[in-house]
């Protein structure tokens, strides 16, 4: 069980760690707001999506309004190093402030020092597809700095999603 | 052709000097010899095209080459088809335990790099490298290499094994 994390308030939002600490509750609550946006993860049930999730964000009110999840998974490519397969949902009408940077910071701000410290080493960093032809568009830079981390954009896989790694600080490829 | 400042590293053991696009036909000799000599003549490829991809040169103290490293400008398609800086780095056998390679790919990245920020040369993003030694592969285990002043993560192994690294420039974009 990681270390539980306060909750942390910026503008508004309250994000929360959640990763390997996803109540009963929390997954009801995840599965209303993927229906409600018609997002419902495709080729894996809600609930294991559900508990998945890594860090999420509520309004003011409470009520869910930005979710990540990451899943530990060998790629093939990079040797079989174990990443944090990451992917991150924000509700429709919250899209146009900066949340989804927001939120992904925050992943990687709570994950980084876990690995530093020798807490969680099995996996190596972050990794994700940009699927989004928009954000394909928009973020163009080669190196992505998120939770201050260099996210390299190293190809584009089958489906033709941009793939971006970052790994962590003194991580090794062995 | 641009020209180049001769820049010269010294200390006990050799110098560097950055010739990247100012070879003279007596260095182009040299480059030659070395690599005969070293039976290391480029495969796949004509001796005269290697020696206009010199970039940063290495002498003794008698001003005998002793290492050269060659980039040459490569579109990736892996990488949307940016070009980069193919790098390679020899060092004669007899000087091959004197940690050389290092500093000569730190300064081919520090002089091409400075060349992308000022917009003098924004055509290549950046330095590709396919590690094909098995003892570099072994000791090089970092997931990220800092060369010159530039991350080198390690991003995939290509179809014949050889680890590839990439080190984009500052700033440098994907479009």
């Amino acid at each position: 069980m990681p270390t539980k994390q306060p909750p942390e308030q910026s503008n508004g939002v309250t994000f929360e760690l959640v990763w390997e600490a996803v109540t009963p509750e929390l997954i009801a609550e995840a599965r209303e707001f993927w229906v409600e946006e018609n997002a419902i993860p495709e080729n894996q049930s809600v609930d294991d999506r559900a508990r998945q999730l890594m860090v999420i964000a509520r309004d003011t009110g409470g009520k869910l309004i930005g979710v990540t999840t990451a899943v530990r998974t060998p790629i093939p490519r990079l040797l079989n190093n174990v990443f944090y397969y990451y992917r991150c949902f924000i509700a429709s009408h919250r899209r146009q402030e900066g949340l989804m940077m927001e939120i992904s910071h925050k992943c990687r701000e709570y994950m980084h020092p876990r690995f530093l410290s020798g807490e969680d080493t099995e996996t190596k960093g972050f990794y994700y597809a940009t699927e989004s032809e928009l954000l394909k568009n928009v973020v163009t830079q080669a190196v992505v700095v998120v939770g201050g981390i260099d996210h390299t954009f190293i190809g584009v896989d089958e489906k033709g999603r941009y793939i971006s790694v970052g790994w962590f600080e003194g991580a090794t490829i062995d | 052709m641009p020209k180049e400042d001769k820049q010269t590293d010294n200390n006990n053991a050799y110098s560097l000097e950055v010739v990247w696009e100012n070879v003279t036909p007596e260095l182009a000799e040299q480059a030659k010899n070395l690599w005969a000599r070293e039976n290391a003549l480029p495969r796949d490829e004509s001796v005269e095209n290697r020696v206009k991809q010199l970039l940063v040169v290495a002498r003794d103290a008698n001003k005998k080459l002793i290492a050269v490293s060659t980039a040459e400008r490569k579109r990736v398609p892996e990488l949307l088809n940016n070009i980069f800086y193919y790098y390679r780095v020899f060092v004669a056998a007899e000087h091959r335990n004197e940690g050389m390679a290092l500093p000569i790919s730190h300064k081919a990245r520090e002089h091409l790099h400075q060349r992308f920020l000022s917009g003098q040369d924004t055509l290549a993003k950046g330095f590709y490298v396919a590690i094909e030694n098995s003892i570099l592969k072994k000791v090089h285990t970092q997931a990220i290499l800092v060369v010159g002043g530039i991350d080198h993560p390690f991003i995939g192994v290509d179809q014949r094994g050889r680890y590839l690294r990439v080190g984009w420039f500052d700033g440098a974009e994907i479009s």
